[in-house]
């Protein structure tokens, strides 16, 4: 049910802003992104800092590895391209939404 | 086709990620929400202040909206709960004043506040009461758009409007 009266409609009216106020909404937009940024910022330092003791824990087997089986049939270049294209989509996924 | 009519749509998309369409809904209800918040707090800066909050919040939350139902009173609710959180702090002064609004007499004709306006009277109403007045009467909500936007009662809803019609009858003019 309904029950609009025009008197406070206009005392509403009489105090409302501008239809359309480019100010207030790249204020509100500047808001969205210092936001983002911010949780962009944590979740990468997260996702660093996560990435750096899983890498210190695997290290020595990686390194076993590395010496008897990958250096011998990989080049350096094309293991950094594997790694890139693994964490790059891993980290658009975390911060897509951030 | 109208903007309100596009607003469906426009709550679709932003659901799904797409920015410009949360962007049109900015535009489509940044006035009624901010001059709503204005009568609320009576204060420009800290009413804009909230409802950039709301709408920053909404856009975070618009997974949880559901599409089905109408996002005017989804976005208001935000914002009402913003004004009431940051409002906590003042809740004791907040409660003298709605205690000190319903024991006042209502405005009849011999009182001089009848040389107030509407705005004053709407003013010294209970904080509930008056957002339900600012809603249902100036911004046209349903009584049930209002109940979900306030998270009150439907009865609860439809008594604060009599009350607060009654408190200012002789402002309303003659429809009331």
């Amino acid at each position: 049910m309904k029950e609009r009266n025009d008197a406070v409609a206009a005392m509403l009216a009489a105090d409302a802003p501008a239809e359309h106020d480019l100010r207030f909404e790249i204020a509100m937009l500047a808001r969205i992104a210092q936001r983002r940024l911010r949780r962009g910022i944590v979740t990468n330092m997260a996702l660093a800092g996560t990435a750096a003791m899983l890498l210190a824990l695997v290290m020595p087997d990686l390194e076993m590895a590395w010496q008897t089986q990958l250096a011998g049939s990989f080049s350096n270049g094309v293991i950094a391209a594997l790694l890139f294209a693994l964490i790059l989509p891993l980290q658009w996924a975390m911060t897509r939404r951030a | 086709m109208t903007e309100a009519q596009n607003e469906p749509a426009w709550a679709r998309d932003a659901r799904a990620g797409s920015a410009a369409a949360f962007g049109q809904l900015v535009r489509l209800h940044q006035q009624a929400l901010r001059a709503f918040l204005r009568r609320l707090t009576g204060n420009h800066a800290e009413a804009d202040d909230l409802a950039q909050d709301a709408f920053v919040l909404a856009w975070e939350r618009i997974g949880r909206f559901d599409p089905a139902r109408p996002f005017r009173p989804w976005l208001f609710g935000i914002a009402w709960r913003k004004y009431r959180e940051r409002n906590r702090g003042w809740r004791r002064l907040l409660a003298r004043q709605d205690a000190y609004a319903q024991t006042s007499a209502p405005v009849d004709d011999a009182d001089p506040a009848l040389r107030l306006d509407l705005a004053a009277a709407c003013a010294v109403l209970p904080s509930d009461q008056r957002a339900v007045i600012l809603l249902c009467l100036g911004l046209d909500f349903t009584h049930a758009e209002a109940a979900q936007a306030l998270a009150l009662p439907l009865g609860t809803v439809k008594s604060h409007i009599a009350r607060g019609r009654e408190t200012l009858k002789p402002l309303l003019g003659d429809e009331a």
